[in-house]
């Protein structure tokens, strides 16, 4: 059954799976772009050149984490919502297990494209001669890029496995914060809620952690 | 269907090729790098770069030598008067009487804040209409309201510091924000020269060095108010909880004080000592800083008087810690770290520290740029898949 | 009348008189000095009974200058004493003062020891300071002041005039405190340390960032310390001296790189074209000529650097360190240090070498409690995907 489902997943998915394999190998391997010869300390481009330019490609991983799951989660719903879901009331399954199936169709799908930017980090920071002091983190930023995605994917996920009442129970929540602040700048007050509900969040402990480390393919 | 699986497989591994063949090996950029033409004019290579270049250089020392030649003209009509007495203040006949009170009230304001025993310079302020509209075969960039530039006194007589205001129209309007903002710039750095005399060697090399950019207004009855921590009008985004929203979402860069903020400011509000001292010892490097050469200086726009807060900095300090200490300090022969040490008994760095955290309190509370930039991302991808999930779900499905 | 007026007119008299005994002995010395033959020496005694005028001057406009301002200066009665800290304070901030008092004083004792106990002769003064935030909001906030006491009278040293958010108060105070101890350096000490020395910030901090610098400097030297030679970490570190830092700690590339930092100060009126010639067309002589002729200071690592090694030689050296680091003045820097630890220089930088070493910042990697929690988040969504109905 589960293969079943991986195969119609992967057809709806295909296009999408390959162009994030493809960007995921990529880069990494365009970040070093400049980063050889192993002339450290140049008149053009020293260690913290380096530095600088690792981190300047961090938010474009996290861009990547992003939209390869909620990209996945959307597709693997799409056509059930499309169909009015009865393809899946014809299985003879628990809705559980039919979700289940889906969920781990959709993260199976997410498997080549952080196996591609291992690769790719792996390759770039193989040909890359480092400073002295500096180290490639191939494997980390891999974890860290796997660990995203499925959280993004999870989050969609579970919002379009919902019905049109739940999603609009996450809306209510929203518009809530976005009324609490309004009503506490109508009281003369500093509009913290959804400042703060974002900064806990995006904070250490909070859902996406993963998200706001330190996305560094070579670090000290 | 195996087939166009296997389409896609290869296609993936062939795109993957291709990129890793294009980039890797990395380049050495230290090697490759062609000596004599990162910097220079040619380095884009185009004809149009290039005499855009030229003509921009051309421009600025035509407006250099407008300004001298008007300086001249007008200082040679000046008669000639004690080093101790009040500001001076000349017209162009164009301007129209009301006018003429509005600068000289401003003068006098200016001039009651400035006041002290020590007055060893005079101060002229010309103020002249500006109609040239060609210059050096180019025509000029369209100067709206007042400009004001500065001839220190080594250009001049070697004991007036001369200021050039010109204004483009004589029929402005007399109040409001453009108009406030003149009152600083009738005497600008010449006020310093007013009241404290020419500083000390070391001192005027480094204020030389930084376009006496810190002191470019001197109201020291006062320190000026604290950048607020949200975003203000004059950035383009309304105040309150409509400008949060909007800042949170679309425009995060945007928060008015860490836009303005260097990255040494940033790490200096943190309390890195090193970086506040970098602030006040590495001049500045920004482009307008070019229109300035040597004696003559041009104070920069409103705008960036505004958002710059550093321009006040002398003028806070004096504020801050009285005259007589500062007098001390502008005037001390040591290299400036230490002519501040002795003047006010501790480290520029500390001070610097205290003045960014109270000019732009809240700076340091500034969001992970990461954070902001992943979330928006997050956002847009989300808002795109909810868009093509709708058009998706409208459509028939034949699978 | 008024206390300021009082002082003021006080100082007005002295300054008469002054004055006139300035007058007087000028014209003493003009009759001392008619005597032809007696000329060169009356001069000379005459210049040295002015310098001695003017010394009584000085201090007689500083005794003016406190009473004047002594007159104006009233502080708040409660006394809390932390440690060597004493706090004079508004009664609303009592707690606030003792709480702010512990961790200061941690910091203070941590670093310099037994040093730190001369503070005991300051008070740090903590009120109110009103700003239009606070009359509109109802809040206080407070400001701090270092007053000296000598002989039972208190005079202000420093005034924060900025206010402070109590989080923030510790800090200021431990800053205070360490600005105080550093102004009782000697200059090749202050100088060497400068910028001063931060307490408040732990030890692995400076020791993180000089690592970062170690790495990505652009001096070779610092290269060379960090795999390991001694004298070349001695050098960076600006404790052996050099005969010529930009030709024995920099290479050619190195001095194109420090002409470009500075830019704004090297590229300026005449010495436009030099620049130009050492950053264009990368004429290194030309580069190191700039940099000669500009006299910028030039250090391979900065501050964080050499504090690490001081707090290295301080922890080494035990509670009378500071002490002795303080008392050894006219020394040359390595060996005030080694006096410090009591260990040799070199034994003392290799255990820096180390220290830094072992403080390599490594925040790339994945944390497990992170990588577990992403975990724990994706299933608690699967989870709740699980529950949703198949039903429209």
């Amino acid at each position: 059954m589960f293969k079943a489902i991986l195969f119609t997943q992967w057809r709806w998915g295909r296009v999408l799976v390959a162009t994030c394999v493809v960007a995921g190998f990529a880069i990494p391997v365009f970040s070093v772009r400049n980063a050889g010869g192993g002339s450290w300390n140049g008149p053009m481009w020293n260690a913290l050149d380096l530095l600088a330019s690792m981190q300047s490609y961090g938010p474009i991983y996290v861009l990547l984490a992003g939209f390869a799951g909620i990209a996945l989660s959307t597709s693997a719903w799409a056509p059930d919502h499309a169909g009015r879901h009865v393809y899946a009331l014809s299985l003879p399954l628990a809705r559980w297990h039919y979700v289940l199936l889906r969920y781990g169709s959709g993260v199976v799908l997410l498997v080549p494209v952080s196996l591609a930017l291992w690769i790719g980090a792996l390759v770039a920071s193989v040909s890359t001669p480092l400073p002295t002091g500096l180290h490639a983190y191939p494997g980390a930023l891999a974890l860290r890029f796997a660990l995203a995605s499925v959280l993004s994917f999870s989050v969609i996920f579970a919002v379009a496995s919902g019905t049109k009442r739940s999603a609009g129970y996450a809306l209510a929540v929203l518009l809530g914060l976005v009324l609490a602040d309004l009503l506490i700048s109508l009281f003369g007050g500093t509009p913290v809620v959804i400042e703060s509900t974002l900064g806990w969040l995006f904070s250490s402990s909070g859902v996406f952690g993963i998200f706001t480390g330190r996305w560094m393919l070579i670090d000290v | 269907m195996a087939l166009r699986d296997r389409h896609l497989a290869i296609a993936v591994a062939v795109a993957c090729l291709t990129i890793a063949a294009s980039f890797l090996p990395p380049a050495d950029r230290n090697s490759a790098f062609r000596w004599g033409e990162y910097f220079s004019l040619e380095r884009g290579r185009s004809t149009r770069g290039y005499a855009g270049k030229l003509e921009q250089l051309a421009r600025v020392r035509a407006e250099h030598l407008l300004a001298l030649q008007l300086a001249d003209s007008v200082l040679r009509s000046v008669p000639a008067g004690a080093a101790g007495e009040g500001p001076l203040l000349l017209y162009d006949r164009r301007i129209p009487p009301p006018m003429r009170d509005a600068f000289q009230r401003a003068l006098d304001a200016q001039a009651r804040i400035v006041h002290g025993p020590s007055r060893r310079y005079r101060t002229v302020t010309a103020v002249l209409v500006d109609t040239i509209t060609t210059l050096a075969g180019v025509s000029r960039v369209a100067l709206r309201g007042a400009s004001a530039r500065y001839l220190l006194p080594e250009l001049t007589d070697g004991r007036t510091c001369f200021t050039l205001v010109t204004i483009t129209r004589v029929n402005q309007r007399l109040d409001g924000e453009e108009w406030r903002a003149m009152e600083p710039a009738l005497l600008g750095p010449c006020a310093y020269y007013a009241a404290f005399g020419a500083p000390g060697a070391r001192v005027d090399r480094w204020l030389h060095q930084r376009q006496f950019d810190l002191a470019m207004s001197a109201q020291w009855d006062r320190r000026a108010e604290p950048i607020g921590g949200g975003p203000s009008w004059y950035m383009g985004v309304p105040p309150g909880l409509a400008g949060r929203l909007y800042l949170l979402f679309f425009q995060p860069n945007y928060y008015a004080p860490i836009y303005q903020v260097s990255f040494a400011g940033f790490s200096c509000a943190g309390g890195d000592l090193n970086s506040c001292r970098a602030l006040m010892m590495t001049p500045p490097d920004e482009s307008f800083q070019m229109s300035s050469r040597g004696n003559l200086l041009v104070r920069p726009n409103r705008w960036y008087l505004q958002t710059r807060r550093r321009y006040g900095l002398l003028s806070d300090l004096v504020a801050e810690r009285g005259r007589d200490k500062f007098a001390q300090f502008w005037t001390s022969p040591q290299p400036v770290d230490s002519a501040f040490a002795t003047a006010y008994g501790l480290p520029i760095e500390n001070w610097t520290h205290d003045w960014t955290r109270a000019t732009y309190p809240g700076l340091n509370e500034g969001r992970d740029p990461l954070l902001v930039k992943s979330l928006v991302g997050l956002l847009l991808c989300a808002a795109a898949f909810g868009a093509s999930t709708a058009f998706a779900i409208r459509r028939q499905v034949a699978y | 009348m008024s206390d300021v007026a009082l002082a003021r007119r006080r100082t007005r008299r002295r300054v008469a008189a002054l004055g006139l005994t300035v007058i007087a002995g000028g014209c003493w010395t003009a009759a001392w000095a008619q005597s032809a033959a007696a000329r060169a020496d009356s001069l000379r005694l005459g210049r040295a009974s002015l310098q001695a005028l003017a010394v009584a001057f000085t201090a007689a406009r500083q005794e003016a200058d406190r009473s004047d301002s002594l007159a104006r200066y009233r502080l708040p009665r409660d006394t809390v004493r932390v440690g060597g800290l004493v706090f004079r304070v508004m009664p609303a901030y009592a707690p606030l003062a003792r709480n702010t008092g512990t961790i200061s004083w941690e910091q203070l004792d941590g670093m310099f020891g037994d040093a730190a106990l001369s503070l005991s002769s300051h008070v740090f003064v903590l009120r109110d300071g009103m700003t239009e935030i606070n009359r509109s909001q109802g809040t206080r906030t407070p400001t701090v002041e270092l007053a000296e006491v000598v002989d039972g009278v208190i005079s202000p040293k420093h005034r924060e005039s900025v206010n402070i958010a109590p989080a923030d108060l510790a800090n200021r105070v431990t800053r205070l405190a360490t600005a105080e101890l550093r102004a009782r350096q000697d200059v090749a000490l202050r100088e060497w340390l400068n910028p001063m020395l931060n307490p408040s910030s732990p030890a692995w901090a400076d020791r993180e960032r000089t690592y970062i610098e170690l790495v990505t400097a652009d001096a070779r030297v610092s290269e060379r310390c960090f795999v390991g030679d001694l004298l070349r970490c001695r050098q960076a570190l600006l404790i052996t001296p050099v005969a010529d830092t930009l030709s024995e700690l920099y290479d050619a590339a190195g001095w194109r790189r420090l002409v470009q930092q500075r830019e704004g100060s090297l590229r300026s009126g005449r010495t436009v074209p030099d620049f130009d010639r050492c950053v264009n067309d990368s004429d290194f002589q030309e580069c190191l000529a700039l940099l000669r002729h500009s006299g910028v200071p030039v250090a391979p690592l900065g501050g964080a650097a050499r504090h690490s090694l001081v707090r290295t030689a301080l922890a080494a050296g035990g509670r009378g360190a500071y002490a002795r680091l303080t008392s050894s003045s006219g020394k040359p820097i390595a060996e005030r240090l080694a006096l410090t630890a009591g260990v040799p220089v070199d034994s003392l930088v290799s255990m820096w070498r180390s220290a830094v070493l072992a403080a390599r910042p490594v925040r790339t990697g994945v944390l497990p409690g992170e990588a577990w929690l992403a975990v724990f988040w994706a299933t608690v969504l699967g989870l709740v995907s699980f529950g949703s109905t198949r039903w429209r």
